[in-house]
């Protein structure tokens, strides 16, 4: 059992009735990734993640997290301590104050004062609810609870997180200070695992990429080798001349696949198997050619394309 | 003023340590302890203290300076007999004035009727009342998904369990802690001794602990009915102390020697014949369980009871031993909810106690009549645990499945399948309740034949048809659990439930008593009524019946079961040919 994987599991499987939920799943994540969990709805992405927080029995298989055996009991709090869990529905303490919840798992996870009361400090200004501490959570609106649940997840400085759709239901503004604080976490060496729907997030955010589909994971990998692997480059060119001549000159150049017209405009999207240099080159010697180019613009296939490609159905 | 200042700082540095000790209980306190409703409660404790006192004031004669109102008479009164047929009280004293004029007033008893009253309303308020807030507060927090959270912290379940026993009633234990003063005057004027007072405050303590883990457990079990279930919970405990309460408040004639004797030890109200008797007040004054007839009571023999401190020390034992094994298995249900609620391990101590202890309560006497009678109690109360252990010990359709489709993949030790019925996790559970049941029968059978004399043959062969019905109702309800239906749980529940009820009211609605056809008795939950009619021959059959029925059911689930725990490919393979 390799110390460097912050997470590995080892034939995990969940059965609920004669369905396999999650099946054999052998998942590597290394310490201080950022690693994005997506597949359509019912792949097992959540079961996966509950598995993890052992808020679920597994039916079969091992969990080690750097390197110790994941165990649903009391006997190893230290691991409990490394571990922050943030599950879709994020329930809360409607009685408690924003400071005294904090406070209490700050006292849950053992903080002593001096350091409990700066580290709840020190969350607060992360998930910016400075000023609601003295507030009660059933005054907050959804956005600040979702925070406020983010921030109950690190109090306790955790070296994982597990993050199951932490962007569902938010507002653009609010995904985006959300973005902003895994940004800071993973600056601070913290490995997040998370599942979402939004795949431009996770584009932003993750180092790595895993699809999940029928409780199967079917890809497991670097975003950048995933990105050389399945993503095209593409080119978008316009010209004031005469399209013929362009198509002409493109046809003559090894690197060009195929081009298509972009509808009413006189633009062509071009699939382009080169590299920067030979990129560069294409437009010295389309220029050389005298060809009034209005546009020349690189581009790499998404993420959300990528999944598409791969047959995979994501549903939101 | 500094002095005082210094002080009160290192007071609330010591409770700052101490919430730091139990997070739950600072998380309970946060919520619940509001400066409203801390002054609710005073105002609650302190008008029931008033209504109390009023209440056993309004006993005493009239002011009557001028002698107008004629002979005056009451509860408190030292004077002669006071016989008033028509009136309720009729056998009260009269009251009477000393040379000076005062009236003379039974003060003692005045007292201790005060303490009685405000023991009796604590016991009631503590057990009721904080067994419902218990289970709400942990049915609130399953159902919201918070109790989640706290699973994951790396806080031990004991820490947590704790902390809401000791938080989530705190504004009920403030009403209690707001009685003492006056509880404690009026202990001491009613002459109480007050190491007598701390033993019975001790006792309660215990009762808390055992009926609070037994909520805090209940609130754990999952079998639907979520939102009745704290009323159902404190609606039973509130009728059973009722019904226990009353009857020791009419107790002069109670004997307690019968193996019933033992549910009174639930009671903490108990303690209180030795407080009446340490008073040394007429037993006639004091319509309460003497402790002469609690000293009745035998525990193989030995009358345990008769003296204060060995009493009050066993009532104590009592509770800490099932809030021992309530916590056990509080622990194990909190971090496995989906677990049966105790191991197979577990249940073979927890029978092994449980039966212990009744064969104790049911050796009350030698006379072969009341131990035939005594015999068929504990019989019953085999049944009874036996339900509890089909309850407790089986495993639902899921765990069953993943038991028999990966038993070989989960246990790396190789274990036997004798072994892993046995002992194992998840196993159905009906060798396991045959053990259980084969463990009590051995133990009880030498005191059958040691001390019955012409009973023993029936009383015999009732516990081992007992022990068949038990299997047949294990097996039955591990059968229904296995089915692929969503309400699995509540129809092995009616199923067994129907096997138990129906025999018995369709024989009483077609006149078929036991000594009339004993045969179809012996089917009943409890076979003793019949076996002494019954022939040998008979009963030997009805063991037959009862055991091809088990073997047809097991047989009938081991198929399941091994078709369940076919691989995907197998079972493909076999639908394809």
């Amino acid at each position: 059992m390799s110390q460097e994987w912050a997470i590995a599991t080892y034939g995990l499987t969940k059965r609920f009735e004669g369905h396999i939920a999650v099946n054999e799943i052998d998942l590597r994540v290394k310490a201080g990734e950022v690693y994005g969990l997506i597949g359509p709805n019912g792949a097992g992405k959540t079961t996966l993640i509950r598995m993890l927080a052992t808020a679920e029995e597994p039916t079969t298989g091992e969990i080690y997290l750097h390197g110790d055996r994941l165990l649903r009991d009391d006997s190893n709090p230290l691991l409990k301590q490394r571990l922050g869990y943030l599950p879709d529905d994020f329930p809360l303490y409607d009685d408690l104050t924003v400071w005294d919840y904090l406070d209490y798992f700050a006292r849950l996870y053992g903080l002593q004062q001096p350091s409990r009361r700066r580290r709840l400090q020190e969350v607060l200004e992360l998930v910016q609810l400075e000023n609601k501490r003295k507030s009660i959570i059933s005054t907050l609106s959804r956005g600040m609870k979702q925070r406020l649940s983010l921030a109950r997840t690190i109090i306790h400085e955790p070296i994982l997180l597990l993050l199951d759709e932490p962007v569902s239901g938010l507002d653009p503004l609010a995904r985006q200070q959300f973005r902003q604080i895994i940004k800071v976490l993973q600056e601070a060496g913290m490995t997040i695992l998370i599942s979402s729907h939004v795949l431009s997030d996770l584009a932003e955010l993750c180092t790595s990429i895993g699809i999940m589909e029928l409780g199967f994971l079917v890809e497991s990998a670097a975003l950048k080798d995933l990105y050389q692997r399945l993503s095209r480059q593409q080119i978008i060119l316009s010209t004031l001349g005469k399209m013929e001549l362009l198509q002409q000159k493109l046809s003559q150049n090894s690197f060009v696949q195929t081009w298509q017209m972009i509808p009413q405009s006189n633009r062509l999207k071009v699939n382009f198997t080169g590299g920067e240099s030979d990129c560069a080159e294409l437009l010295r010697s389309l220029i050389i050619a005298d060809i009034p180019l209005t546009e020349f613009y690189c581009s790499q296939e998404d993420l959300e394309t990528i999944f598409l490609k791969l047959g995979h159905q994501q549903t939101s | 003023m500094k002095q005082n200042m210094r002080l009160f700082h290192h007071s609330s540095s010591l409770w700052e340590k101490f919430l730091d000790l139990n997070p739950q209980l600072f998380r309970e306190i946060k919520g619940k302890l509001r400066t409203r409703n801390v002054i609710l409660a005073a105002a609650i404790s302190s008008v029931t203290q008033f209504v109390a006192v009023v209440y056993l004031l309004g006993d005493l004669p009239d002011p009557d300076p001028q002698g107008i109102l004629g002979v005056q008479h009451g509860r408190y009164g030292m004077g002669n007999i006071y016989e008033d047929f028509s009136s309720y009280h009729y056998r009260h004293l009269s009251y009477t004035k000393d040379l000076m004029g005062n009236w003379v007033i039974n003060w003692q008893l005045l007292w201790l009727d005060l303490f009685v009253i405000l023991s009796i309303i604590s016991i009631f308020a503590l057990l009721v009342v904080g067994t419902y807030m218990l289970i709400a507060d942990t049915m609130k927090e399953e159902s919201r998904g918070t109790l989640n959270f706290i699973r994951l912290t790396p806080q031990s379940a004991s820490n947590i369990f704790l902390g809401k026993i000791l938080g989530v009633p705190i504004l009920l234990y403030i009403v209690i802690l707001l009685f003492l003063p006056l509880h404690s005057i009026a202990g001491l004027g009613a002459r109480i001794p007050w190491t007598l007072m701390l033993g019975f405050d001790a006792v309660i303590i215990a009762s808390c602990a055992f009926f609070y883990s037994l909520a805090l457990l209940w609130s754990l079990m999952d079998f639907g009915l979520s939102s009745f279930k704290s009323w159902l919970a404190s609606g039973v405990v509130g009728t059973l102390l009722l019904v226990l309460t009353k009857t020791l408040f009419h107790g002069n004639y109670l004997t307690l020697d019968h193996p019933a004797g033992w549910l009174f030890l639930f009671n903490p109200s108990l303690v209180l014949s030795y407080l009446i008797e340490a008073t040394y007040l007429p037993d006639n004054k004091i319509d309460f369980l003497p402790v002469e007839n609690l000293g009745q009571l035998l525990f193989y023999g030995q009358a345990l009871w008769s003296k204060a401190s060995l009493g009050i020390s066993l009532i104590i034992f009592n509770f800490s031993l099932w809030t021992y094994w309530c916590w056990s298995l509080l622990k194990r249900r909190f971090h496995n909810p989906e677990h049966t609620l105790f191991s197979k391990v577990q249940s073979y101590w927890l029978t092994g106690w449980l039966v212990a202890i009744t064969l104790g309560f049911t050796l009350q006497s030698t006379a072969n009549n009341s131990l035939t009678e005594y015999f068929l109690f504990s019989q019953f109360f085999l049944c009874v645990w036996g339900l509890g252990l089909i309850a407790g010990l089986s495993p639902h359709r899921q765990a069953l499945h993943d038991w028999a489709r990966y038993r070989h993949q989960i246990n790396k030790s190789n274990n036997t399948l004798w072994k892993d019925l046995i002992f194992g996790e998840n196993s159905p559970s009906t060798v396991a309740v045959a053990i259980n049941v084969a463990m009590a029968i051995a133990y009880i059978t030498p005191s059958i034949f040691l001390l019955l004399d012409l009973d023993r043959q029936f009383v015999f062969w009732g516990f081992i048809l007992s022990a068949g019905n038990i299997m047949l109702w294990a097996i039955a309800a591990q059968f229904i659990l296995t089915a692929k239906t969503r309400k699995r749980a509540a129809w092995s529940v009616i199923t067994v439930a129907s096997m138990i009820i129906v025999p018995p009211v369709s024989f009483g609605l077609a006149e078929i008593y036991p000594k009339t056809i004993p045969q179809v008795w012996l089917f009943s939950f409890i076979p003793t009524v019949a076996t002494e009619y019954a022939t040998t021959s008979a009963i030997l059959l009805t063991m037959l019946g009862q055991w091809l029925a088990i073997a047809v059911v097991s047989l009938q689930m081991t198929r399941k079961l091994k078709h369940a725990g076919a691989s995907e490919t197998k079972m493909l393979l076999s639908e394809s040919r």
